[in-house]
């Protein structure tokens, strides 16, 4: 095995502008697999957070919405659900993605004021929190950074001037967000009597199951489940993001492997003569397989690790992809996608040299050896 | 088999098909190579010869006839089979050299070794003294671009003899030198054959290299016939 390792180690560094061509051309496979995988399970992270940061212990919103931003629900529906045993609280939410200040697209959350310390933890860095259904408006505190926006200004959501009396912190995504009263986020996204969501808490935690079923009995078009729970509820959506991601994948994967193909099919036409000569001074069909198999794992690896470095680099480094909660996502870092990258780097390197391994096979060396 | 034979071919034929013309390029050869042999083969080219050291070493198969080499026929051999047989038993010297470029002299004569799974260490020193025997001692890590026509050669012979080989085929191995190497390269394979008691098979359209041989024969559209 190390023989025929080392041949094909120096068979490498014999062409090494070309095999370094192809180590490239993996490695941006690797990166391209990585980075949208990675991106991929970051949006689905944020997501999922998104909801468990929603407050309460059950949610309700309309059914077939593949997030609470793009449903409505009848307010009223608040009052059945206070009339069920154990129910706590019942907080009508209106969640909209709107522009805000004409900058990008944000989250504008409309909740009662007084639903805002039930449901929410959370610590004022600056002014105070909205008490009172007039037109004020609170920010989370990195939003607050991004717009440059602090107490006693302005901000314009959706056309509509608000002012700002407070600035607040709950280190989680809600520090994106701008939060209004209900009743003036109705107004200003013309949802009269309406909501986007209906958090809700009870009196006995053992006694949650009880009350969604009693909800699902009562309501109907509305989804309800326990908030632990909600995640699943955007399963579909989880779906779609993934199959995107994969479809982007599977397509640099099969450039990818046409490209290393080709690349070992001309190197292995090229090199006919060459392994004409090794089968004339020994070399059997299964030695040739095995110096090609090894150069191309060596090339598919070094494609692998060159990817990984790359990819690495980039995340440590901190990369910011906008997306719909209203800041830049931060990518993470998750080692299986590295591991799984620098499998498929191999593998496509050793698969696609199959068949240029069962050309190289059936050369015979007395058809490419010219004896004079 | 008699005991000191090397090889030995019996009604060797070889018949090529191209479309619906066929070639008869051997018609029953008989020939018996014995150890320590230097044997000479001449003949105009298209005569068959290139087809013969083919059909001996295992390059190719033949039509009918047997070959035996040592005390296996490898007329009737698997690829695999006849793979080991050019491995261990049987050393190839080609006209154009056939180094693979970019190694060195001494990587090109471990190859053989490297199919043969002999160990690197011993591969290295075997490689080395086939070399300083070929006279190339100054030469082991230059690449065949930077070695002479002669001296590629040379580096040609030690590759042959790496295994150990029963015989050493040499096709036309002067065929494109000039004289003065011509003279080095088949003073050099009579001093392996007298001193080490190598043998030699070889064949050439040059009627002046068969003076170094024991015994010499001529080929003429397929046919083998002593020389005279």
């Amino acid at each position: 095995m190390f023989q025929m390792l080392s041949l094909a180690v120096r068979n490498i560094r014999r062409r090494a502008l070309r095999n370094s061509l192809t180590v490239i051309g993996l490695a941006i496979f690797v990166l391209i697999f990585i980075l949208i995988s990675s991106f991929t399970l970051s949006v689905q992270s944020a997501l999922s957070d998104s909801l468990s940061d929603l407050g309460g212990e059950i949610t309700i919103w309309s059914q077939g919405a593949p997030l609470p931003f793009f449903g409505e629900i009848p307010e009223n529906y608040t009052n059945q659900i206070n009339q069920i045993p154990y129910v706590k609280n019942v907080s009508p939410q209106v969640a909209r993605v709107s522009t805000v200040d004409s900058k990008e697209f944000r989250i504008v959350f409309g909740i009662n004021p007084s639903d805002i310390p039930v449901f929410h933890t959370y610590t004022m860095v600056e002014g105070i929190m909205i008490s009172s259904n007039d037109s004020k408006s609170v920010m989370g505190y990195l939003f607050a950074d991004y717009i440059k926006k602090y107490v006693g200004d302005n901000i314009t959501i959706d056309g509509h001037e608000v002012p700002v009396v407070g600035v607040f912190r709950t280190d989680t995504w809600m520090d994106n967000v701008v939060i209004i009263p209900i009743s003036v986020a109705q107004e200003i996204f013309s949802l009269s009597e309406r909501a986007s969501i209906i958090m809700v808490t009870v009196t006995d935690p053992a006694k949650i199951d009880f009350v969604v079923s009693e909800i699902r009995e009562d309501l109907s078009n509305v989804s309800v489940s326990k908030s632990q729970e909600a995640t699943s509820r955007i399963a579909p959506l989880m779906s779609s993001v993934s199959l995107v991601s994969y479809a982007f994948s599977t397509i640099a994967g099969v450039a990818c492997f046409f490209g290393v193909s080709n690349v070992m099919l001309a190197g292995t036409i090229e090199r006919s003569r060459e392994i004409g000569i090794l089968k004339a001074i020994g070399a059997k069909g299964a030695d040739v397989t095995k110096m090609i198999m090894y150069e191309s794992a060596i090339l598919g690896g070094l494609g692998g690790i060159l990817g990984c470095s790359i990819s690495m680099m980039l995340l440590i480094e901190g990369l910011l992809i906008p997306i719909t909660s209203a800041s830049a996502l931060r990518v993470l870092i998750i080692p299986e996608i590295f591991v799984y990258g620098l499998i498929l780097s191999v593998t496509i390197s050793i698969v696609a040299t199959l068949y240029p391994i069962w050309r190289a096979v059936r050369v015979r060396p007395n058809e490419v050896l010219k004896f004079g | 088999m008699a005991e000191n034979q090397i090889l030995s071919a019996i009604n060797l034929s070889k018949t090529y098909h191209r479309g619906k013309v066929s070639i008869l390029a051997l018609r029953k050869v008989n020939l018996v190579v014995e150890k320590g042999d230097f044997i000479a083969i001449q003949g105009p080219s298209g005569s068959g010869k290139t087809t013969l050291l083919n059909l001996l070493g295992g390059l190719d198969t033949p039509t009918s006839g047997e070959i035996w080499i040592e005390k296996a026929n490898i007329a009737s051999m698997s690829e695999r089979r006849l793979s080991d047989v050019r491995c261990r038993r049987v050393g190839f010297v080609f006209q154009f050299y056939n180094l693979i470029p970019k190694m060195s002299a001494l990587d090109n004569v471990e190859l053989p070794m490297i199919f043969a799974k002999v160990p690197k260490k011993q591969r290295k020193s075997t490689a080395e003294r086939l070399l300083r025997a070929a006279g190339l001692e100054h030469r082991i890590h230059h690449s065949p671009s930077e070695l002479s026509a002669g001296e590629q050669q040379r580096v040609a012979i030690a590759r042959a003899l790496a295994n150990d080989p029963a015989i050493l085929l040499m096709d036309e191995p002067t065929g494109n030198l000039d004289e003065d190497n011509t003279r080095h390269i088949m003073e050099l394979a009579v001093q392996l054959n007298k001193g080490q008691n190598t043998t030699f098979l070889l064949t050439t359209h040059n009627l002046s290299i068969t003076k170094y041989a024991d015994k010499a024969y001529f080929l003429r559209d397929g046919e083998l016939a002593d020389s005279d």
